[in-house]
């Protein structure tokens, strides 16, 4: 390379080189490099004209220089006075830097913090194609499904196969998910009955139907029938069995009562009946009761049928007993032997006390003794007999030799005819004075027989004596406010106590020491007091008829007897509602009673039956007394839907009277 | 007083939905409704307590089954369904064909495995719902195909019925069966589960026209499915691939099953040893089905308890002339002549004989089931005849039997105790018991007999006292008990009432039958009588038919 710099190159002229190099050293001139080699140069470049090449001569050098396609073209460009270089656009779009149209473009928000969102690819979506790939590859989806062709792959699948692949569905895990099951409880469809013996086709000859019945299914509907629609029959061999004619049927009426029944949960109870029936004690460790039919009290009658015996009762000594019949004679028996000692006829009495009073027909029928009472103290001998519209008082004659007095003394009154001292109760009862006397049973009484008839304005159904034997109340039922009337023997008098009736009265009876009076309508026991002249209680005893009623020695406790078959206990401490309904009796119950010393109680009705309860009341407040059947005692017969219409307990011995609409008068002991 | 409910949240309206309400809440067809109801196993329910007066009579779903409906991916396809039945019948309105076709390609359809795990999630619920399932499937499998009931379908029930009896007689599950009017009852013991099915007896089954054979074919759709996948279970538990090849599943299969495949299977499978213990009853035996025997429920219960099978007919392993065959089963009124040429070794039986064994487990003898012999009493294997309170004659005799004594025709009548007498005795000796005693004393002819009939009277008289002290605690049982009770009793005297009603007709028949001349039996008499008939009517063509066919007779005679 020349390193001579800015001289005239025409200074070197006259010498054999033209400058000196880096290192000094004289660059020779080269043969070209003479003057002219220019005609050498345009024939060169001349023969080149079509290669593309063009030379020229670097005199500084002394070398050739092929000038490059693009050197040519600028020089061609500069030559025609436009911009050297060809990719110099002059006329370029414009771009608006300062409006801010495209600040991407325009670069000038380019710093701007960008999310990392913007310029990542998504993953989600990723994940999705990816996904979709995979079930592409797996052949679970195809390309149809992936451009919406098919909605539901199961739907292409289906009609690949047409049918599902069964594979292990349950695998042993599922006691789990069982308590993880929510909803309501399922109820399984209870399974068709097996098939009986009727039901083959060679059924044992037993099962066979008769014709009768075939006769008798036809009217049924095929529900109601034993089999349902298969008529029992009997073949003789398996290859005269035909199809049966009802199967497609039956198995339909199955799938309906499968998905149209409804379904409950029905908790079968399964127990022993016998489990149901309450455990008692013993009825041998609760002796003594009267258990066997031991005397038989035979009435004298005339006719074909005997009078119905409405009532007995026992003197409290025990010694005797008496009779109310149906024929309206009061008889007196021996206990012991039977014997019929006297016999009064009450009705007669009663209905010259009336006819006394009307003063009209003295020849009217008989009246029945419907009660009959004997005085409970023992002193006084005489008996108190319910008939017709009359109590009539009879002197037994039975006394002993210390109370004959007494009883002379307490009845002197009533013999001389008696005063009603109030003006009420004088209008409601008179007292009639009887005059026959007959010869007593024993030689120290000074009479028996009627003393004197208590006649009243209605029919009398009820009277009863207080433990003291000097009161006594009568019911008559009918007679409207004067229904119950409370008399008093001793001085002849008699009161009426409510001055307007609460319903009809039924039955009455008197606390045994204290001042009260029960008094039974239909439906309720009315408790009063007698000495405050008020009501104490009302005892409701949910029975329709109440028939009889008595009250326990204790005088805490009550028992009711009703026409509706009930005997209901009160436990007068307790409430007012019964403390025990008992209902075993088929028929109406006529008559409750406890007995005075030992703890029994007894109940007659019309079903010919008299239960016996063993009923012991404790003075234990804290103890509900104890009601124990021990025994029924079964002697008289029913007529005309009466059964025993009475009873009466011993006054000193376990023993029961009874008597009912069969005439008979029984005395059942305790063997 | 507490917080009023309102009607909404609490009793009868929270719980209880009516079925048009439930319709109108779901948004479907009726018909829709009743087919999601069978397949979800949704029924109405009875709600508790006291429905007002206005709603009596009305079906009642638990508003909790319904809102399960709703969620039901069934559902969901039953309305797909119907927009692609809707755009399927514009095209054919429009006789667009093409578009109707490339349409009905992608027809949706709905699997129902979901409900059969949702409905019975344990294997165990499965089986004891199956009942149902066999007794239809079997019904389906002796249908012909109608519009409701395809064709298909049949073919469906009748491969799951031959896979069903295939594994109950590998499995050796077979405890009962039956030969009834309405069938013959089958029952299979899987999992100490019992399953009971009636295959109807293979003639042309009555379809009477007011049955809605839809309603049976939803139920078949859904019992389809729940068999397919307990049959999975089940064979794959014995290690066999489920479903079956199409070989088995193929023409002849009715309610039956190949000898081969349970041959086949016999090995693998480990029997319990109930199902070994009834495998031993028929084993070393070889039955003989003819060609009139019905062979399905025969040749499946005859594997189950341990015999080898041969029938009359295609495929069967064993032929007629097998020198192994122990028992024929022929049901003809008697035996072919061709029957002569066959080994002597073979008993000619009617098939009641199987079943009878199978029921009491016990081989009977063949005497009474002999071909042409009137057959004994099928006897029920369901009933228990001590809680029936009632046993019937073949029963006892058949026990007899087993016990190893020796089979009397009469059941011995009771002697009647003489009860009367004791009892008018016991009433006088109440009432005159002292005076009895004394009698005792005198005559002491024969102490022995004194001493019976005062054991007896004690014994009558402590009865007396129970009966006595029973009534009287049944006086003291409270309203409630007593209703109870008397109910209770009611029932007790009901089924008394029934037992002795069969008492009293089996001692009348007996009577009758005694009755007959010389004691023979109704059938025998008749038998006899066509006997004499024929004779006589033989004697009068006698010299017309000379040779022919009478020849045999002749020279028999």
């Amino acid at each position: 390379m020349n390193r001579i710099g800015r001289v005239p190159l025409h200074w070197y002229d006259e010498y054999d080189h033209i400058g000196y190099d880096a290192h000094g050293k004289k660059v020779i001139k080269t043969a070209s490099a003479e003057g002219g080699n220019l005609i050498d140069q345009a024939l060169a470049n001349a023969d080149n004209k079509g290669k593309d090449r063009f030379m020229i001569h670097d005199a500084l050098n002394d070398k050739n220089i092929t000038l490059t396609a693009r050197q040519l073209e600028l020089i061609r460009r500069i030559q025609g006075g436009a911009y050297a270089h060809p990719e110099f656009d002059g006329n370029a779009d414009y771009i608006d830097y300062y409006s801010g149209v495209n600040p991407e473009i325009s670069g000038l928000n380019s710093n701007r913090d960008l999310p990392k969102a913007k310029f990542q690819p998504s993953k989600w979506e990723k994940m999705q194609v990816d996904d979709l790939l995979r079930k592409l590859a797996n052949g679970d989806i195809s390309m149809d499904y992936l451009t919406g062709k098919v909605r539901d792959m199961n739907d292409v699948h289906k009609n690949n196969k047409n049918k599902e692949k069964p594979y292990m569905l349950w695998t042993g895990d599922e006691e789990d998910e069982l308590d993880r099951k929510k909803g309501p409880q399922h109820i399984a469809a209870p399974k068709l009955p097996p098939p009986g013996h009727a039901e083959s086709y060679i059924p044992p000859d037993e099962y066979l139907p008769t014709e009768e019945e075939i006769e008798q299914w036809k009217d049924l509907e095929p529900k109601e029938r034993p089999h349902g629609l298969l008529i029992p029959k009997k073949f003789p061999n398996l290859r005269s069995v035909g199809a049966y004619e009802h199967s497609v049927r039956e198995t339909f009426e199955r799938c309906l009562d499968l998905y149209l029944c409804p379904r409950i949960m029905k908790r079968r109870l399964n127990i022993d009946p016998e489990s149901l029936v309450p455990k008692l004690p013993k009825a041998s460790d609760l002796r003594p009761f009267p258990t066997a039919k031991c005397i038989q009290y035979n009435t004298p009658y005339e006719g074909v049928t005997p009078p119905i015996i409405r009532c007995v009762t026992a003197s409290p000594d025990g010694k005797f007993m008496a009779s109310g019949a149906s024929d309206g004679f009061v008889r007196l028996w021996e206990v012991e032997t039977g014997r019929l000692l006297r016999s009064w006829n009450a009705s007669k009495a009663a209905l010259s006390a009336e006819s006394e009073a009307e003063g009209s027909n003295g020849t009217e029928d008989t009246k029945p003794v419907v009660c009959l009472e004997w005085n409970p103290n023992p002193s006084h001998h005489c008996l108190l007999a319910a008939v017709g519209k009359c109590a009539v008082l009879i002197a037994t004659g039975t006394e002993g030799q210390h109370n004959a007095e007494i009883t002379a003394a307490l009845l002197s009154s009533a013999k001389s005819g008696g005063d009603v001292s109030s003006a009420k109760a004088a209008k409601a009862v008179q007292w009639v004075t009887m005059s026959e006397t007959e010869t007593p049973v024993s030689s120290f009484a000074g009479f028996s027989g009627p003393i004197s008839a208590l006649r009243t304005k209605a029919e009398m159904s009820k009277v009863r004596w207080h433990v003291k034997g000097d009161y006594f109340v009568s019911i008559s039922p009918k007679a409207g406010a004067p229904s119950v009337l409370i008399h008093q023997l001793s001085k002849g008098n008699s009161q009426q106590p409510f001055s307007k009736a609460k319903g009809e009265a039924q039955a009455a009876c008197f606390h045994p020491n204290k001042p009260f009076l029960f008094v039974a309508s239909q439906q309720h026991v009315r408790v009063y007091h007698l000495v405050k002249q008020a009501m104490v209680k009302r005892l409701i005893s949910g029975c329709r008829w109440i028939s009889s009623l008595d009250i326990h020695k204790s005088g805490d406790h009550l028992i009711v007897g009703s026409l509706d078959r009930r005997m209901v206990w009160f436990d007068l401490d307790l409430s007012s509602t019964p403390y025990k309904t008992l209902k075993y009796h088929e028929r109406a119950v006529r008559a409750v009673q406890f007995h005075q010393r030992y703890p029994l109680m007894a109940s007659a009705s019309d079903d010919g039956s008299v239960h016996i309860f063993h009923s012991m009341v404790y003075s234990d407040l804290m103890r509900n007394p104890l009601i124990v059947p021990v025994k029924i005692l079964r002697g008289h017969t029913i007529q005309n839907r009466h059964g025993v219409l009475t009873l009466a307990f011993h006054p000193t011995q376990p023993w029961i009277f009874t008597a009912g609409a069969d005439g008979k008068i029984f005395l059942y002991q305790d063997i | 007083m507490g917080k009023k409910q309102k009607s909404e949240h609490a009793g009868l309206e929270a719980t209880f939905i009516g079925r048009s309400k439930c319709i109108k809440m779901l948004q479907v067809t009726i018909k829709d409704f009743r087919r999601l109801c069978i397949l979800k196993g949704i029924y109405p329910r009875e709600p508790r307590g006291r429905v007002p007066g206005k709603k009596k009579g009305q079906t009642f779903y638990h508003i909790k089954d319904i809102r399960a409906i709703a969620h039901e991916p069934v559902l969901e396809k039953f309305r797909e369904f119907r927009s692609f039945m809707k755009k399927i019948r514009r095209a054919a309105g429009r006789n667009e064909k093409d578009e109707a076709h490339r349409k009905n390609a992608v027809c949706p359809s709905y699997t129902l495995h979901h409900l059969v795990r949702e409905r019975y999630p344990r294997f165990v619920d499965a089986i004891s719902d199956l009942d149902d399932a066999l007794t239809l499937t079997y019904l389906f499998a002796a249908l012909p195909s109608n519009t409701a009931i395809k064709a298909k379908m049949g073919a469906k029930a009748k491969t799951l019925a031959a896979a069903w009896g295939a594994y109950c007689s590998t499995a050796g599950c077979i405890t009962k069966s039956f030969i009834s009017v309405k069938g013959v009852y089958l029952e299979a013991t899987i999992r100490d589960v019992p399953i009971r099915w009636v295959v109807p007896h293979s003639f042309t089954q009555f379809m009477p026209e007011d049955v809605d054979y839809k309603v049976m074919a939803t139920f078949f759709e859904f019992y389809e499915t729940l068999m397919n996948f307990v049959l999975f279970k089940l064979y794959s538990d014995l290690g066999v691939r489920y479903p079956l090849p199409e070989i088995e599943g193929g023409e002849e299969v009715k309610g039956s099953t190949t000898s081969i495949l349970g041959a086949n299977l016999s090995g693998l499978t480990k029997l319990d040893d109930e199902a070994v213990k009834r495998r031993r009853l028929f084993a070393g035996l070889t039955f003989y089905l003819s060609r009139e025997v019905p062979r399905g429920y025969l040749e499946l219960l005859s594997l189950a308890y341990g015999a080898n099978v041969g029938w009359e007919g295609a495929n069967s392993p064993i032929s007629a002339k097998d020198p192994s065959i122990t028992h024929h089963i022929v049901d003809r009124p008697k035996l072919l002549s061709s029957y002569d040429s066959l080994p002597k070794s073979r008993e000619f039986i009617q098939p009641q004989w199987i079943l009878d064994c199978t029921n009491f487990m016990f081989l009977l003898p063949i005497i009474k089931y002999g071909v042409g012999k009137p057959l004994p009493p099928h006897l029920s294997p369901w009933v228990d005849n001590e809680e029936e309170g009632y046993t019937p004659s073949y029963a006892i005799e058949i026990n007899k039997l087993k016990n190893g004594e020796e089979p009397t025709e009469e059941v011995e009548e009771e002697e009647p105790v003489d009860v009367n007498a004791i009892e008018a005795e016991m009433q006088k000796g109440v009432e005159e018991s002292e005076d009895d005693d004394d009698d005792d004393e005198d005559d002491d002819t024969d102490d022995k007999d004194k001493k019976k009939i005062k054991k007896a009277r004690a014994a009558k008289i402590r009865e007396r006292d129970e009966k006595e002290a029973h009534e009287l605690a049944k006086s003291m049982m409270g309203r409630k008990a007593a209703h109870l009770y008397g109910r209770m009793q009611h029932g007790i005297d009901k089924k008394q009432a029934k037992v002795d009603g069969l008492e009293s007709r089996r001692r009348e028949a007996k009577h009758t039958k005694e009755k007959d001349e010389s004691g023979k039996s109704f059938g025998k008499q008749k038998v006899e009588r066509l006997k004499k008939e024929r004779r006589r009517v033989e004697d009068e063509y006698k010299p017309a038919l000379i040779g022919g066919t009478m020849k045999k007779s002749k020279m028999k005679r």
